[in-house]
């Protein structure tokens, strides 16, 4: 045998003769039957991929992406609930300060012009 | 044997084989005489690595089969562009060593070389069968890796490159390897040394 080197690229025949001798099994056709049989067994096994199957598999993504919206949806819905929307009605109603000014202007005709001046005499 | 010539370059790294690479494009269409031929070739390989690794020739078989139907499963993610031999060693060395850890570790017995005797006739194979065990013995005390990449190199031509990439490991690693396998394997073989060429 040679001497030892990690640099050293080259097989060692003898080590690898004996090597060889002691690992390599007899039977090598019956080995190969064996896994030849064996792997018709796991390929008839294998059932093949149906329709349902692959529905199946498609729905597992949309199925988390619906109930991802929804969630979304509920949680801006719940989020919605505790913001302040203001009219234009609110607005308008705070700028008058009795009722009948409110009932004036918020009328469906408008009003005559005795009303209006008395009104305005007397605020 | 079903061992073939293989084509390397310079540095000892194996070429693609085309032939090989359309047995492997036949097998995973479903066609088990291409598959077939792949396990023809490669058996004694993939026997030999994993019986390296398992110390027990049933044990080494049992993995060996295991690599093979799982490189069948498997041969749809088999880059094309590479040779098949290093991509089927990783798989079968992966089985070997998984299967090794799932068994009970069995307890080796060292044979003690310490006094071979140079006999002619039937006691040559006597001393030839001893030797043989002692250098068992001497494989099932190396570390795991160790085992590959001796058996690799040594006993199935890989070179440093294609075992670094079968264990996934820096080639300086594998170096490291061979080098300390190879010592105590030779160390394990030293009462012979004079004449276990003559008897190989």
């Amino acid at each position: 045998m040679k001497a030892a080197s990690p640099f050293d690229h080259r097989p060692d025949k003898v080590l690898g003769k004996a090597l060889r001798e002691l690992l390599t099994p007899a039977d090598h056709q019956a080995f190969v039957a064996e896994v030849v049989a064996s792997a018709r067994r796991q390929i008839a096994g294998t059932p093949a991929p149906n329709f349902w199957d692959i529905l199946g598999a498609w729905m597992g993504p949309g199925l988390v992406a619906a109930a991802a919206l929804v969630l979304a949806t509920l949680a801006g819905m719940q989020g919605g609930g505790s913001v302040d929307y203001v009219t234009i009605d609110d607005e308008l109603s705070n700028l008058f300060q009795t009722p009948e000014e409110r009932a004036m202007m918020f009328a469906p005709a408008p009003p005559d012009a005795d009303v209006v001046l008395v009104s305005a005499y007397e605020n | 044997m079903a061992d073939r010539q293989v084509h390397t370059d310079e540095q000892g790294t194996r070429q693609i084989d085309p032939e090989e690479t359309e047995l492997a494009a036949r097998a995973h269409a479903g066609d088990l005489e291409a598959f077939g031929q792949l396990v023809e070739r490669y058996s004694g390989q993939a026997r030999r690595v994993a019986r390296g690794v398992l110390g027990d020739p049933h044990d080494g078989d049992d993995a060996a089969q295991d690599a093979f139907l799982s490189a069948l499963r498997n041969l749809g993610r088999y880059d094309p562009t590479r040779p098949f031999g290093p991509w089927l060693m990783r798989i079968v060395s992966n089985a070997a060593v998984d299967r090794r850890r799932r068994n009970k570790v069995r307890a080796t017995e060292a044979l003690s070389p310490s006094s071979p005797t140079r006999a002619g006739g039937p006691a040559a194979d006597t001393d030839r069968r001893a030797m043989l065990q002692a250098l068992e013995t001497g494989l099932g005390r190396l570390p795991e890796r160790q085992r590959i990449a001796v058996t690799l190199f040594d006993v199935e031509g890989y070179s440093h490159a294609e075992i670094a990439e079968i264990l996934q490991v820096p080639q300086g690693t594998v170096r490291s390897d061979v080098f300390h396998g190879r010592r105590a394997l030779r160390a394990t073989l030293r009462p012979w040394q004079d004449w276990k060429e003559e008897v190989l």
